[in-house]
């Protein structure tokens, strides 16, 4: 190598080669490459190598330096920070070299040079320096470097210089000697690229690069920013970060907004002059705002300033008793009556619950409303396991089953039934965990696999019942076997509410077939009416009488306040015709064709007025003994009931209805709780008689027979009283009655 | 386990239920789950499709077929699921299709006998409660029943089918047999212990006409509307109307001075052409039966007279507790259904004498005939086949008219005394017995007499143009309703000869002058 022969370092063509060069300067060195890699940063580093230097530590200088040569070569060659900092690591590498008391190594610091302008020609080595390294350095340059003005239009297109950004200005741009392309591009017009000649120590040239208009661009920004920009409902990007262009200032302060809060500028291109486009600028939780632009012709339009609005609404949800804990998409919100506000538009899940019941529902929130979530919080079984007679199903079956059963009957009734997770485990009793089979009954409470390991007593059952309910805020729990020897899908479904002993058994001989189902879901339907519209009177068919006939009026009742006898025909409701005693009951049954809801209007025949009569309500009572009610799902709907906001009067009789189902499943101390609650007004219906037989059996069956022996008496002594609406005499029953456990 | 044949089943229940008396007797023989068998699968298999096949063919009345299924499951397969279903079926078949008490009495005594807890056996029990009173009306008949009724509830106690019907029946037991109190009771658990089932509405029914029995018929009233209400559209909303309509008439309408009975407009001109008409009788299809010389005639629903059956000789008309009209002749009763052949020949002692002088025959429930012996003043009793049988009750009597109640108390009207005797077959003994002079009034010339289902006694005063109603089971007939339409006003029937009672209760008079007349 000749020493003053520089632009022999010259690349030919490609840039990428002048670094391979400096690789192979960089390795001659001796110098191990990543001595230094790993400690502290690069300018940190050309710090401290520059108080070295400055404080002639020239050896402790030349390893920092080296070791910042090789990091940095990989990344200089697309970085142009990079493509400085090696050149000053270079420039400073090259005077350490000259200065070092080794020895003057003039030709490692040529290198250093040629191997500085090879990564930035620009670079240049101040006046106040080595004057022979200054000259030294001249000659480099004069050999390598050519300058270049480029004129660029228009001037804010973007451009670059061997694919590496540069700003353009009136001054000229050093570039090694060579080809070199020049590229410029700009929203809306057509990119160009111009390759061109750079001769080292030529005069300065100028380029001019003027670039074609090809369309209409529209610029937009927004509040906030990070907006979607959809063009004709295709999303074309998003609104960038600040800052925002102070062209929108005087519109943004006219919209009362920061310029902070202006998204930076986003800009539709490929627009075709006098073409409407739909634009739309839409981000989660706001308003969208929709506009039409139609340029007009090749120009750059905006920039258009959008500030969308929020769309948020308010949830309110509210329980018939307030308390309830609510969950909205997962995460708490508080207790009844709860409000969530700001909530951006769109879907939410809602979940309330309390221990008498639970709530799940979807909401959908609009912009500035406030949608009001009156939660009927509905008692829920817990469905734990899916057990087969003889064999157990395997768990794709059990999965498929419990599927079927929570969408097939889940939300049928009045009740719901859940599944419970599959990771349930049941706790234990006397050191062994409950078997799945344990509420496995047939119809007739006979245990449906006899092989079963495990028999728990009805005690037993009461206190599981209730353990298990309570730990996963459930209000009840089911089982369900599969009986194969009756038939692939025969199915008995165990329902147990809490605190009760003996499951409802719900038997569904083909759980594929819809219509058997349905008649399942039809027993989980609708709750017992508890009280019975009434006038006061009793009025029949009678054949060959057109209307309902009175036979009975009662002296407390409204028919006899407003003068009806027996023997009157009543031919109408309201208006309406009824031509029957049941269509009379039914007209009655519906309180909306009441006039108020507590007085109707009746026609009679041979009587030109109608009678205005008030409607009383005649509480019932569900029998005690009844094998057809599901005891268990009524204990779940009653105390559901009994967390409402019911009158006085309601509220005893729906604890009275309580106490007969818990007595029905054995449960006698709930039951006496609830019968010692129980203030009935005097009226038609429930008697204290029936209260008192009631009551007299909790006590018996909690053994204080003294009191129950007192209240079978008071019992007794109605002549009257039946044990319901349409049941056994009290007395009856007091003179028939075993003593069970005396 | 092979599909459950119901669906068949209840065919055939249905179409026996045509047949039966709708309120007495249950037409459905059940079908229990069956628990696993002994047997090998070959054999259940085949055992199954026997079954089934015997099942779809006595719902295509293919009995011959389907009792040799059934028979060959039974001797052959006695260890499959299906041998104890086959075993009812075919008692029950014996039983109702077939008339044969005793086989099937047989038939189901080794079921409930062999197959233990097996689910067909409470089916079992209960057609050996129904086959003991079907069979007789004693009180042994009666305890028989009673106690296989209470075995249904005592070992299958959770069984919600079969429990309820037993309640049921055995509370119809005790009605039938006097046990009021015990009925009460019996009647009231059905709906306490299963208020959903159609076995409450019937025993509700039962329940009302114990109430109306024991003097309560404003809450037997309030019961029949109750099972309208709660039930319906079923056969039992359907009575409990009828049976209120009458309460109504019997009961309210006197309580507030009014009669009993209005004329209706309903006319049956077709009757003014009949002459002579000796006794009426309604059908459950609403005919009207006339019994007059030359047969009996019937007027169709339009009031068209229609001939009828029978001969020159008629004396009477009747129908017998399953609602099958007979013609009264001398020396036979004539049933409108079959040839006359089959006409029952009635004759006393081996010397085949006919009885020539027989105005008025009657049926217990158990199909035995009544026949009024006027020539010896005596009621004899035949069986279905003719022979003759010691009548429970002995009476010196010329009895012009016999009606009997669904208790299988017989009121006979006397044609000498004009007094009628109410007699209670299961003691023998005289119930009631309302003389012609009562207080306040007379039965001038009782002409005809009728049971209401509540169990009251009508009586149709000729001379005084009036008809009298009984209290049930009154001892000294105290009336609970009078009626009559003052002369030579329009429905005054002054002329009367019989009268009838339709399923509402409503009265058809025939009237020599007047023809047939109905009151509402």
């Amino acid at each position: 190598m000749r020493r003053n022969d520089y632009s022999e370092w010259l690349p030919r063509f490609s840039p990428p080669w002048s670094w391979a060069v400096v690789v192979l300067v960089a390795m001659t060195t001796g110098v191990a490459l990543d001595a230094v890699q790993s400690q502290g940063s690069v300018e940190q580093l050309l710090a401290q190598a520059r108080s070295h230097y400055d404080n002639t530590e020239f050896a402790s200088a030349l390893p920092i330096l080296d070791g910042l040569v090789g990091r940095l070569q990989a990344q200089a060659q697309t970085d142009r920070t990079a493509a400085e900092q090696i050149a000053s690591a270079y420039e400073m590498r090259a005077r350490v070299r000259i200065e070092t008391s080794r020895g003057t190594d003039w030709a490692g610091a040529i290198d250093d040079m040629k191997a500085m302008l090879l990564a930035s020609p620009d670079h240049r080595i101040p006046k106040p320096n080595n004057p022979r390294l200054v000259r030294e350095f001249d000659l480099i340059r004069k050999a390598m470097v050519g300058e270049v003005i480029l004129v660029v239009n228009p001037a804010d297109a973007a451009t670059d210089v061997d694919g590496r950004p540069i700003v353009v200005k009136p001054t000229p741009v050093s570039l090694l000697t060579g080809e070199h392309p020049v590229r410029a591009r700009r929203t809306g017009y057509k990119e160009q690229t111009q390759k061109i000649q750079v001769l080292a120590g030529a005069p300065v040239q100028t380029v001019t690069l003027t670039l074609e208009r090809e369309s209409a661009t529209v610029a937009i920004v927004s509040v906030p920013p990070d907006a979607e920009v959809y063009v004709d409902g295709k999303l074309g990007g998003k609104t960038p970060p600040g800052p925002a262009p102070l062209d929108v200032a005087e519109e943004a302060a006219k919209a009362k907004v920061t310029m902070d809060q202006v998204s930076g500028v986003f800009v539709i291109e490929g627009l075709t002059p006098e073409t409407s486009y739909l634009v739309e600028v839409r981000k989660g939780c706001y308003v969208k705002s929709g506009f039409t632009v139609t340029p007009k012709a090749l120009n750059d339009y905006g920039p258009l300033l959008k500030v969308l609005q929020p769309a948020t609404g308010t949830v309110v949800v509210t329980t018939p008793q307030p308390g309830a804990s609510v969950s909205f998409e997962g995460k708490p919100a508080g207790k009844t009556p709860a409000t969530i506000e700001n909530v951006c538009e769109g879907d939410y899940g809602i979940e309330v619950s309390a221990d008498y019941g639970r709530f799940a529902g979807k909401v959908t929130v609009q912009k500035g409303q406030t949608v009001q979530v009156p939660a009927q919080l509905k008692p829920a079984f817990g469905l734990l396991s899916v057990t087969g007679v003889l064999s157990p199903p395997s768990s794709r079956r059990q999965a498929e089953v419990r599927t079927a059963v929570e969408r097939r009957l889940g939300s049928a009734g009045t009740v719901s039934l859940v599944s419970l997770p599959a990771n349930f485990v049941y706790p234990r009793i006397d050191d062994n965990s409950v078997e799945p089979g344990w509420l496995s009954f047939d119809l007739d409470r006979k245990v449906l696999d006899p092989s079963a390991k495990q028999q728990l007593d009805a005690a037993t059952r009461l206190d599981v019942s209730k353990q298990i309910s309570t730990k996963y805020g459930l209000q009840g729990v089911a089982t369900a076997t599969l009986d194969a020897r009756e038939g692939p899908n025969h199915l008995y479904l165990s329902l147990l509410a809490s605190g009760s002993a003996h499951p409802d058994i719900l038997e569904i001989v083909d759980l594929e077939n819809p219509e058997q189902v349905r008649e399942v879901a039809r027993r989980l339907e609708g709750t017992r009416p508890l009280f019975r519209p009434t006038l006061g009177l009793l009025a029949v068919d009678v054949a060959d009488v057109a209307g309902a006939v009175i036979i009975k009026v009662d002296p407390d009742g409204g028919a006899f306040k407003s003068n009806l006898k027996i023997g009157h025909v009543i031919t109408g409701v309201n208006g309406q015709a009824v031509n029957s005693a049941s269509a009379l009951a039914a007209a009655l049954a519906n309180p909306a064709k009441t006039v108020g809801n507590d007085r109707v209007s009746l026609t009679v025949t041979d009587q030109s007025v109608p009678f205005q009569v008030s409607l009383g309500q005649t509480p019932r009572l569900v029998s005690m003994t009844d094998k057809t009610v599901l005891f268990n799902k009524l204990i779940l709907d009653f105390r559901a009931m009994v967390a409402g906001g019911l009158t006085p009067n309601e509220l005893s009789v729906v604890r009275l209805n309580l106490a007969v189902s818990l007595l029905a499943v054995g449960n006698f101390a709930d039951a006496r709780k609830e019968i010692e609650q129980v203030k009935l007004p005097s009226g038609p219906g429930v008697s204290k008689e029936t209260v008192a037989y009631l009551y007299g059996v909790c006590l018996e069956r909690l053994g204080e027979y003294p009191e129950a022996d007192r209240q079978f008496a008071l019992a007794g002594a109605s002549t009257n009283a039946l044990i319901t609406e349409d049941g056994e005499l009290v007395a009856e029953l007091v003179r028939r009655r075993k003593a069970p456990g005396r | 386990m092979s599909p459950q044949p119901i669906l068949p089943v209840l065919i055939i229940s249905v179409l026996v239920a045509a047949q039966a008396r709708p309120f007495a007797d249950s037409p459905e023989p059940r079908v229990f789950p069956r628990p696993q068998s002994a047997a090998t699968s070959t054999e259940s298999e085949e055992a199954k499709n026997r079954y089934q096949n015997a099942v779809t063919m006595l719902s295509k009345q293919n009995s011959k077929e389907a009792v040799k299924d059934l028979l060959f499951i039974i001797g052959r397969y006695p260890k499959t699921s299906v041998a104890d279903d086959a075993l009812l079926l075919y008692a029950d078949y014996l039983f109702r299709l077939d008339n044969k008490s005793s086989e099937a009495q047989a038939q189901a005594k080794q079921l409930v006998d062999n197959y233990g807890q097996q689910n067909a056996v409470p089916g079992g029990l209960l057609l050996l409660g129904r086959i003991a009173l079907a069979k007789a009306r004693t009180s042994d008949a009666f305890d028989e029943a009673i106690g296989n009724y209470s075995r249904v509830q005592q070992f299958f106690p959770g069984n919600s089918e079969a429990v309820p019907e037993a309640l049921y029946r055995m509370a119809e037991a005790y009605r039938l047999s006097g046990r009021i109190d015990d009925a009460l009771g019996t009647y009231g658990q059905v709906c306490s212990d299963y208020s959903q089932s159609p076995w409450c509405a019937r025993a509700t029914l039962g329940l009302a006409v114990c109430l109306v029995q024991t003097g309560q018929w404003s809450r037997a009233i309030e019961k029949l509307q109750w099972v309208r209400t709660s039930f319906p559209d079923t056969p039992e909303a359907g009575r409990a109307h009828q049976w209120n309509t009458m309460l109504f008439r019997l009961y309210v309408r006197p309580s507030l001075k009014q009669p009993p009975f209005t004329l209706s407009s309903r006319q049956f001109p077709g009757a003014r052409m009949i002459k002579d008409v000796k006794a009426m009788a309604i059908d459950a299809s609403g005919r009207t039966l006339l019994a007059v010389k030359g047969g009996v005639q019937f007027l169709d629903e339009a009031g068209t007279l229609r001939q009828g059956f029978g001969s020159n000789d008629c004396a009477g008309v009747f129908l017998d507790q399953r609602g099958s009209a007979f013609a009264i002749q001398p020396g036979r009763l004539v049933p409108e259904l079959g040839p006359s052949s089959t006409s029952l020949e009635i004759t006393k002692d081996t010397k085949l004498k006919v009885l020539d002088e027989v105005p008025a025959a009657g049926a217990f429930s158990t199909g035995e005939f009544l026949v009024a012996d006027n020539a010896a003043g005596t009621i004899e009793l035949f069986e279905p086949a003719g022979k003759i049988l010691k009548p429970p009750f002995s009476l010196s009597v010329k009895a012009i008219r016999l009606a009997v109640n669904d208790r299988d108390d017989v009121a006979v009207l006397d044609r000498d005394s004009k007094a009628i005797s109410v007699l209670r077959r299961s003691t023998g003994t005289q119930v009631s017995r309302m003389p012609s002079t009562l207080q306040g009034f007379e039965l001038r010339n009782p002409v005809d007499i009728a049971f209401d289902p509540l169990g009251h006694l009508y009586v149709l005063d000729r001379d005084s143009g009036r008809v009298v109603v009984f209290s049930p089971f009154a001892k000294t007939g105290t009336p609970v309703a009078t009626f009559s339409i003052p002369e030579k006003t329009a429905g005054a029937f002054q002329r009367a000869r019989a009268f009838a009672l339709d399923p509402f209760g409503r009265l058809y008079i025939f009237d020599d002058r007047a023809g047939v007349l109905i009151y509402q």
